[in-house]
Parts: C-alpha cells; structure tokens; sequence
C-alpha cells in the first residue's frame, strides 16, 4: 500500500480487514472453548470497525453482549492483539440489525390482499423524512446563520421569526434545515401539527382539489396546522392560482401566530413571476441564505457521512475529496458512496491514488463553458432570436442581452475577451471589453439591471 | 447450599422460570435453571439469550450457595408434589437435595459458572403502569401481530404513549389490532417494539406478580419489574408502520349485530369455508339482510342469516373468517358494528360505545 508514511491516517499496513482479522481470531477461539459455547456466543458476531486501536465488535442482543463482555473479553484482546499489534482495546455494541436478517425485507412485492402498510415509513401525516434531523446536520460558517435562525423557530414558534425564508442553491442543506425544523418541534411539542409539503405537490392537491370541487376540504385541511412548512416555492413562479392560493393561506397562519417556513433555491425577490404580495410576505420574516460549504466544512460533512454510513477514511482522502469537488454536498455524498462502494467491493482501504482515479468521473468538468447555454438562457429571458445574437444586427432588442452574455461569460466564467468575441458572431475583443465595461458601469446605478442579472444567474 | 423455603412459592418460580430457559438452543446450560442462595434472599434465574427471567423472595437461608439444575426436572418433581407444605434445597457434591416432607429427589448439577448473566442496563428511562392495563392492552392486540420473521416490525407489539393513552397495536398487514388505554399520570415513552414470542410471558408476568410494573427502557431491552419478578426483553429496533393512516374515517356501510349472533354465526359458516377460511358477507341495508355465506366445493355450502341494525350501500364481500373470528377476545361490549368502506377497501370492527379498540381487516379477493 501506498501511503503508509501518512501521519494522520490509520497505519495501513498493520491494519487488517474486519472479516479477514475476525475470521483468524475465530478460528483461534474455536479451538479454546466447547463447541456449544463457541456457537452460541460467536455465531453472530462481527467487527463491525476498527478505529484507533479500538476493535468494535457488533453482537446480536444484550444477553450476548453482557456474557461476551464479562467472560471473553481478556481470551478475545489477547487473540485480537496476536493478529493485529496496536489493538488498544474492545468494545462491544449490540447490533442494529439481526446480522442474518435480509436487509432489503421493506423491498418485497407487495402482498395482494395486504394492508396497504408499504411506504409508511416516512410519516404521511406530516410528511417528514425522519432521516432529517440536527444530529447529522453539519453546521460551518456557510450556514450557522440559517442554522440559529431555525433554532430560534423552533424554540419561538410563529414569534420570532415568521415566516422563516431559507434560500440557497440546491444541495446545500436546505430541506435537511427545513424538515429538521419540523423534526424537532415534532418532538419537543406533541401537541403541535407539522406539515411539510413541497410546493410541486401543493400544487397537485390543489388542482385536484379543484376538479372534485373540494377547495373548501383542501383550505380546512391546511388551515389547521400549527407549523407549516413548504419547500422549493419557486416551482410556484408562473402559477397564478396556486399563489393567490397560497397567499390566503399564508395569511390565516399567520394572523393565528402559526410558524411558517419557506425554502427556495433564490431569494424570494427574485424568483420570475411571483405576485408582488407575496414577495413582500416572505420578507416580512427573516430571510437567511445558506451558501456554499467552504473546505473545513467540506470536510467535516465528509467525516459525518461517513461515519453514518460507517466506514472511516484517512484525512488524506477526506482532504482530497473536499478539495477536488467543490459542488453541492450531495455531489459530495456521491463521490464517497463510490468509494465506499469500492472499499466494500475490494475488502480493503482505498489509497490515495485509487481514489483519484475513482473521483475523476465525480468530477464536473469545469473548464468547459458553456458558451451556447449562456445564449440560449439570454435570449429566451429577453424573448429574442438566439440567432440574433451572433449576427451584427443593432437593434437595441438584441445589443442589451448580447452585451450581457459578454459581460457574463467574462464576470462568471472568465474566458478571455478575444474568446468571447470570437464565439459571439466573431467579434473584435475592443467589442467584449467595452461591452463589459458598460455593464458594469451600469450594474451600479441600474438596480433593475441587477435584478435582471440575478434572475439570469439562477436560471444558469 | 442449604435453604428452606414454602413449597407452592419454589414451584410457582421455577414454573415461571423453566418457561423461559432456552430449550433448543446447542448450549445445554441455558436449559438449567440457576437457583441462588444469598444472605437473606433466594433467586431463581433463567434465559433463553432473547428473554431473561429473575424471580427473587426472603426466604430462610442456613448456607449461602449457587447451583444449577435442569428446569424441566425440578418443575416436574415439584408439581407432581401436591400435598407438600414446605422444601429444603441442599447441595452436596454436585447434586442438589430436594427434600419435601413425602419424597427426597437428587438431581445431578451443572457447571454454574457457565450459567450467563442477565443483563440489567444502567441507563433507563424509568415508567410504571398497572400491571393490570399493561396485561389487558398486550393481550388485546398480540394475536394480529406476524408470526413469521421477515419483518420484525410486524412480528412484534407496538407499545407507545400518546397524549396520556397508552396505545397498544400490531399488524401483520393482513389485520390489525389497536388498543388505547387512559393511564392516570403516565410519562411520555418513546415507542417500543416487544419481540411477539415474548409477549406470552411478559403477560403471564404481569397476571401473576403484582399490580404496579415498573419498565426500564434502554437502548436495547425493556425490563419489567413486577413484585418480586424481573424479566428482561430485548426489544426490535425497527420502526412500526404508521397505521393510523391506512383506518379508514369514512364508510359507505354499517352493520351492527350482537356480537355472540355473529360469534356464532361464524361457528357455522367455518364448517363449511374453503381452505382460504372465506367467508363472504351480503349485505342489503335495502332489502334489511345481512348473510354470511360459505362454500366448499369437497363439503357443501351454508347460508346463514345475521339479525343487524344496517345502513348504507349494498354490498358483498369476502373475508378470511379467522382473522374476524379473532378479534372477538378483545371486543367487550356486546353489540359489534361492522364498517365498510366498499370493495377493496378494509374493514373496521368496533364495539358499539368502546372506541380504545379498532380492529382493520382486508378483505378476500373474489
């Protein structure tokens, strides 16, 4: 292996693989003890991890666990210790799962004539995922804002900040943030109704509600909760009704001191036709933006993904990992379920150049711009001929937007000029930069400018 | 070991321990039950690695001492030993001394050294109910939970608190059976799964041992204490489907019959049901008719009538009589109503007046 003069990694080379030391020390156990005690008591035991010199051994129930404990313990370390060196020490924890069970039972057909009892494991009075709770929220400076802010909720309900309007690209945590919410008053208050909806399926009951003629069913039905809370709104943008409906929602909520929390991949003035009333709604509460995780937090989520799902890995690799994929912390737990994957598969550790091999298809080609996309993204906000824009036409209609695609590909993507005017209809790069000049120029009196710009950097 | 103890108090312990100890399992001392004679107290102890049992009483101790014997031995010799008022348990050379007035047994000793401990968690949460609600609402559901082991969710009994009731339910996603009780006072608990197998003996515990039972929850295993007693239990980690859902709140026909009319009904209707147990109900709110019909194409058929108080839309539909015919234990009142939610659709029994049981039952494809 690779890279044993790691400082801060697990010794690799003493390290031996869960199975393959467990099998050895069983093999060795069996020869010490009668047969009916070695079954009893070792049949299903694993090592579930080994970490620091600590061996985790994993055993099926807490009879096990105790008799284990007590009169194995000295007879286990002593043959742990003839394998594997630095074993400092064992601990024992009574297993999740009966280790023979099939894991994937909830997978079966359902049976015909069964209640429908399949899908029932997320709670479909609320809806909330129980997997989205705080413990595995990793908090950093991108998102200690939103995180205090939901906190505050949830110890103030529908007082301090209502409604709460989280904001931030996609998968940076926002319906982690916003179930947790829902999660922990869940628990803190029995008695309070939590209802977490995204604004898709809102939208759904809503036109079905209205073909069976049952708006009145479907007003009542949202009227009642205590803590309402609606993820990803800007699916809203466009659709008249379901605003118009969800403004008389949002309304008696919060007149009767409901807590009410919104998320959205932009800030609430920004989404592309959302009523002005409802704009001006979402910012009477607290609006909190959660950005991108910067390394140190990178790192720390990696460290608890991977700890849920069990497996360690070397700072090194963490390191890297957070170095090279800078995107949203679900590319992130992508990356590291393919080299989970891969360690399960090889039964060993990953090194470092393994796992950059691995991580080359993760990676998102981020040199390549996308030239076209900008265009066509632009010409379709200002409702103009994309081919217009690499023709010499003057119209006004087409120099503003062509000029701003300069001033994007520059500003956002930066490609030099002479590319940029090449690209766009072949163009002197004089052209580029005065074009980006004036936008710039303008961006600082023009607020509306801005606000164009903004709606065109979120639909890029 | 030299102990001297009320016969019928041995007995009772050692039949409730010898339940317990694991009679199938390669490890023969887990068949032994360990009697424990220390300072003032006597202990019976027994295991099965899933259940653990610690009965413990005052009793008149002249040498300390431990000593593990077959259980199903001692239970034997003591229950065959009617008109005897007292024992006296001595050990001598690996063979403990049973001595009652009219009979003397030896019986050959085990290593007890090898005897597993039970384990008793440090860190609970600490509750207690009457013993009496705890039985009752256990045994008014447990019978619809699955005996099968593939989901161990649904092989066990929901025990949870829910705005001061106890809710008691299990499934097995054919029927289901829940139970609410009003328990003055009860701390909030967070839900349980109690493994189905060991339900009987957590219930035999409760009738028998006193009226408070007090439950430490850990981590992994509930602990019942009642009286003397102290069973152990691990419990599932699974989550229990959340049912509540799936009950229907709207019907589109009610019948509502003396429960023993259809108790008895039922009775005639299975000598005659195919080897799917169906039972198919007619209902005509119209026509005021309520049949229960059964065929078997090897036996014959049966018609049978049910005088019932009926509302709604006609229906037909069939079911598997057994699971009907079971939640008959815990229905206490004596009017039944049946609601129906259509073809397809599940069928809710209740007592008339009692809403702490609901009983959901599917319905047979034709």
């Amino acid at each position: 292996m690779q890279n044993v003069d790691s400082p801060s990694g697990m010794t690799q080379t003493q390290s031996m693989d869960n199975k393959e030391l467990w099998v050895l020390a069983l093999a060795e156990i069996e020869g010490g003890i009668s047969k009916a005690n070695f079954t009893t008591w070792f049949k299903d035991a694993y090592i579930s991890k080994q970490e620091d010199g600590v061996v985790y051994l994993s055993l099926p129930n807490q009879f096990v666990k105790e008799w284990v404990s007590s009169k194995y313990h000295a007879l286990l370390l002593k043959t742990l210790r003839s394998f594997v060196g630095d074993v400092r020490s064992l601990e024992y924890v009574v297993s999740r799962r009966k280790h023979d069970q099939v894991e994937d039972t909830h997978t079966l057909p359902p049976t015909p004539g069964a209640l429908p009892l399949q899908d029932l494991y997320i709670n479909k009075e609320d809806n909330l995922n129980p997997r989205y709770v705080f413990d595995s929220f990793v908090v950093g400076s991108f998102n200690e804002l939103a995180y205090a802010a939901a906190q505050q909720v949830i110890k103030n309900l529908g007082t301090s900040y209502n409604p709460l309007f989280v904001y931030g690209r996609t998968g940076y945590g926002k319906t982690h943030l916003i179930q947790g919410v829902g999660n922990v008053v869940k628990k803190n208050y029995p008695n309070k109704k939590v209802f977490y909806i995204t604004s898709e399926k809102f939208s759904q009951e809503l036109v079905n509600a209205l073909q069976s003629n049952k708006v009145n069913a479907f007003k009542e039905k949202y009227r009642k909760y205590d803590v309402f809370i609606m993820d990803d709104v800007q699916f809203l943008s466009h659709k008249e009704k379901m605003q118009e409906e969800l403004f008389h929602l949002f309304n008696t909520l919060y007149d009767s001191n409901r807590q009410i929390v919104f998320s959205s991949d932009q800030h609430p003035n920004y989404i592309p036709n959302l009523e002005e009333r409802l704009k001006s709604r979402f910012n009477a509460g607290m609006i909190v933006d959660i950005g991108a995780p910067d390394k140190e937090s990178r790192v720390a989520i990696l460290k608890a993904k991977s700890g849920l799902l069990g497996f360690s890995f070397n700072d090194e690799v963490l390191d890297h990992l957070a170095a090279t994929i800078d995107g949203n912390v679900r590319e992130l737990e992508g990356a590291l379920n393919t080299l989970v994957c891969q360690c399960q598969l090889k039964q060993r550790e990953l090194s470092l150049g393994e796992v950059k091999t691995l991580l080359k298809n993760n990676l998102r080609p981020r040199r390549i711009i996308p030239v076209k996309d900008v265009v066509r993204v632009i010409a379709d906000f200002y409702n103009i001929d994309e081919e217009s824009v690499y023709k010499k036409t003057r119209k006004k209609e087409v120099v503003k937007p062509r000029q701003l695609i300069m001033y994007i590909l520059r500003e956002d993507f930066s490609l030099p000029y002479p590319a940029i005017g090449q690209k766009i209809g072949n163009r002197d790069h004089t052209t580029v930069i005065h074009s980006y000049e004036k936008i710039k120029r303008e961006l600082g009196t023009d607020t509306e400018l801005e606000q164009e710009i903004n709606q065109i950097r979120a639909l890029l | 070991m030299r102990v001297t103890l009320p016969k019928n108090t041995l007995e009772q312990m050692v039949f409730r321990a010898e339940k317990v100890t694991g009679k199938n399992l390669s490890l023969t001392i887990l068949r032994a039950v360990l009697l424990v004679a220390e300072k003032k107290n006597f202990t019976v102890r027994a295991t099965n690695l899933d259940l653990g049992i610690e009965i413990q009483v005052p009793a008149q101790i002249t040498n300390e001492g431990v000593v593990a014997v077959p259980g199903d031995i001692l239970n034997s010799f003591l229950a065959n030993n009617p008109n005897s008022s007292s024992v006296v348990l001595s050990t001598k050379d690996g063979v403990l001394e049973v001595a009652t007035e009219r009979s003397v047994a030896r019986v050959k000793t085990l290593p007890h050294e090898d005897f597993p401990t039970i384990p008793k968690p440090k860190q609970t949460n600490t509750i207690s109910l009457p013993s009496k609600d705890l039985a009752s609402g256990l045994r008014a559901v447990w019978y619809a939970a699955s005996p099968s082991s593939m989901k161990p969710e649904l092989s066990s009994v929901l025990v949870v608190e829910e705005r001061g009731d106890v809710v008691f339910a299990a499934t097995d996603s054919f029927r289901l059976a829940e139970k609410r009780l009003r328990v003055k006072g009860v701390d909030s608990f967070s839900p349980l799964l109690i493994p189905l197998k060991n339900i009987t003996e957590i219930v035999r515990t409760l009738d028998q041992a006193g009226d408070v039972a007090t439950l430490q929850i850990s981590e992994n295993q509930l602990s019942v204490i009642v009286g003397e007693t102290y069973l152990t239990t691990r419990i599932i980690d699974a989550t229990f489907p959340d049912y509540k859902q799936i009950i229907p709140t709207s019907f589109t026909t009610e019948a509502t019959v003396l429960k023993d009319d259809l108790v008895n009904t039922l009775k005639i209707s299975t000598i005659f049901s195919n080897k799917f147990n169906q039972v198919l109900f007619n209902i005509s709110p119209k026509k005021k008719q309520f049949t229960v019909e059964t065929n078997n194409p090897e036996i014959g058929e049966n018609t049978t009538k049910v005088e019932a108080a009926l509302v709604g839309e006609e229906l037909a539909i069939g079911f598997n009589h057994k699971y009907i015919t079971d939640s008959f234990q815990s229905l206490t009142a004596d009017s039944t109503t049946l609601k129906f939610s259509g073809e397809g659709k599940p069928l809710v029994i209740q007592g008339v007046g009692d809403k702490t049981f609901t009983y959901l039952v599917m319905p047979m494809n034709r």
